[in-house]
């Protein structure tokens, strides 16, 4: 498909589902009151509003750093999850529920945000600069291994039943009753993120050739080891420090873009973003939808659209091995 | 602008891989660097285009120190294929060529005039369009070759490029060097078929466990002593004069114990 074709496609359905979203919940609200405002104003520019807006940074910021992380380490099955930045994140988040500390707004995100620049800065010494793919994915792997034994270690040692409870609902990954501040506390850093992404996007491509001919073509691969630690510490970790760890957008978007673009990996950045949007805030109005006592929680809806999106790939791969 | 390389040792943990060599690669002509398996060539052509640190020594290139040069500086000067064919996602020969453009910041209208140059040159401008995933083996290695040349570097270091190439490929890949040798390119090429260094090889290094045995223009080297000690074969040498040198009737010495 022509990249223009592409583009202009995903930016109708992005604005056909974020429109969906601002309209769609337990309360309706038709496009004519809508237009008209006044009623349900409240309900549009105090939850509908920020609740969109955030799907579509968080769903862009997941959607370009799997689309990195997939042409930084030559593999469509990689994560985001597996550099261990997100799940860093999760437990700074975790380590402020821990000390009672959640209340104030700002003190989660400010917390998630310690501890994914804190797994960035572990990242970077453990990968050393050598730009090893090995040493790096195994980095990551040590990474989101300790991160996850300490978040598992907090929840064992709340102090009282509310907090671990807290802890795990949190853990499960929402865009529910957010407001205005964090929008303004996720969308510069996503953006400087998405900036460090798109600056390495070249340098993904010399990549396609492996790693050798990539410094023969003059990359720095400890360069781009650093803007991609950047890149994906900032949209990851703003991200599941509002949100939570919601998984799987990272892996699948840039998997079903990839047939729609020419496969460079630099081509593939801005539709995944773009595709990510639309996933997250499809996924989101889906669960207000759904009638229910309380609401389904995004990251697991995502997770249980995940087990059937890889059974299909599994079939498809089967088949073509047969 | 001779490459020279003066001491350089290349260690990998214990082992030395390289053991202070040094040399001289003219400029402007073909050098081939052959010798048995194992015996440091890969890692000698790697050191000399920049991308392997050298453990002792120096590598300069008209009195720069490749290892010091900007990498954008080296990577427009030195153009390097190495032996495997790696291509990981499904793009399209054009896209791979144009990747040899990286070095440059040029006009749109540069890099399109070099990357139909280069897809001319190996003959590839058909495939344009054809998917990586969809070419033979001897087609992506020639695509590869496209992807070096689009560079427009003055050297040329190749890994082995024939390995997947058929005769007739072979052919036109050694006649193609020719004419890049006549446009003044400088290249070294690791070979394994004697025959072929022969004929196409201005100068020979010939290596063996990690030292040169023997370094000179073509006639110099490769000798019937030297084939006897390094390769263990026996060989028929006729001198055509004009430095074009004929290797056939090779027979398998029986190694002494």
């Amino acid at each position: 498909m022509r990249k223009s074709i592409l583009l202009s496609f995903l930016t109708i359905a992005l604005l056909l589902t974020a429109s969906l979203s601002m309209l769609a919940g337990k309360v309706w609200i038709s496009p004519i009151e809508f237009l008209s405002g006044e009623q349900n104003a409240l309900i549009i520019f105090e939850l509908r509003f920020p609740r969109t807006l955030l799907a579509i940074i968080i769903g862009a910021a997941l959607g370009m750093a799997g689309a990195a992380m997939q042409g930084f380490l030559r593999n469509p099955l990689a994560d985001p999850g597996l550099f261990g930045i997100s799940s860093s994140a999760a437990l700074g988040a975790i380590f402020s529920i821990f000390l009672g500390l959640s209340a104030s707004i700002w003190i989660l995100p400010i917390f998630a945000l310690l501890g994914a620049a804190l797994g960035m800065g572990l990242l970077t010494l453990l990968a050393g600069r050598s730009g090893s793919l090995i040493i790096f994915t195994l980095a990551g792997l040590i990474l989101s291994s300790l991160t996850g034994s300490l978040t598992a270690l907090l929840i064992s040692l709340a102090p009282n039943p509310f907090a671990s409870s807290e802890i795990i609902t949190w853990l499960m990954g929402a865009i529910t009753d957010r407001s205005w501040n964090d929008i303004y506390f996720t969308a510069p850093l996503v953006a400087i993120g998405m900036l460090a992404l798109l600056l390495s996007a070249k340098m993904l491509d010399a990549l396609t050739l492996g790693q050798e001919v990539a410094v023969s073509l003059g990359v720095n691969i400890a360069l781009l080891q650093y803007l991609l630690i950047l890149g994906i510490g900032f949209t990851v970790g703003a991200s599941v420090a509002v949100t939570g760890i919601i998984g799987f957008v990272g892996l699948v978007v840039p998997h079903l873009m990839r047939p729609l673009t020419d496969e460079r990996p630099s081509s593939l950045l801005i539709p995944s973003a773009m595709a990510g949007a639309i996933l997250i805030l499809v996924a989101d109005s889906i669960i207000r939808i759904i009638p229910s006592a309380s609401e389904l929680r995004l990251g697991i809806a995502m997770s249980l659209l995940g087990a059937p999106f890889f059974l299909a790939l599994l079939y498809h791969m089967r088949r073509r091995l047969v | 602008m001779n490459l020279d390389f003066n001491d350089i040792s290349v260690h990998i943990g214990h082992e030395k891989i390289l053991s202070n060599i040094s040399g001289q690669v003219q400029a402007g002509k073909i050098t081939a660097i052959i010798g048995p398996n194992g015996a440091g060539k890969s890692t000698l052509l790697s050191a000399l285009s920049g991308l392997r640190a050298i453990n002792t020594g120096n590598i300069q290139i008209s009195d720069n120190d490749i290892h010091a040069m900007d990498m954008k500086e080296r990577a427009q000067l030195i153009g390097y294929l190495p032996q495997r064919n790696e291509v990981n996602w499904n793009i399209s020969v054009r896209h791979i060529v144009a990747l040899g453009r990286i070095p440059h910041n040029s006009h749109k209208d540069d890099h399109e005039k070099a990357i139909q140059n280069a897809m001319l040159m190996v003959n590839v401008h058909h495939l344009a369009d054809r998917k990586s995933a969809h070419l033979s083996g001897g087609e992506l290695s020639r695509v590869l070759f496209a992807r070096l040349l689009a560079g427009e570097p003055e050297w040329i270091l190749l890994d082995e490029p024939m390995a997947n190439l058929d005769l007739a490929h072979q052919l036109d890949m050694a006649k193609l060097l020719k004419t890049l040798r006549q446009k003044g390119k400088s290249i070294i090429i690791i070979l394994h078929d004697l025959q072929q260094a022969a004929q196409l090889a201005d100068n020979i290094i010939i290596m063996n466990s990690g030292c040169i045995h023997a370094i000179g223009t073509t006639s110099q080297a490769l000798t019937r002593h030297n084939l006897n000690i390094i390769f263990g074969v026996d060989a028929q040498i006729n001198n055509n004069g004009d430095n074009m040198l004929n290797i056939g009737n090779f027979t398998r010495i029986p190694s002494k114990k």
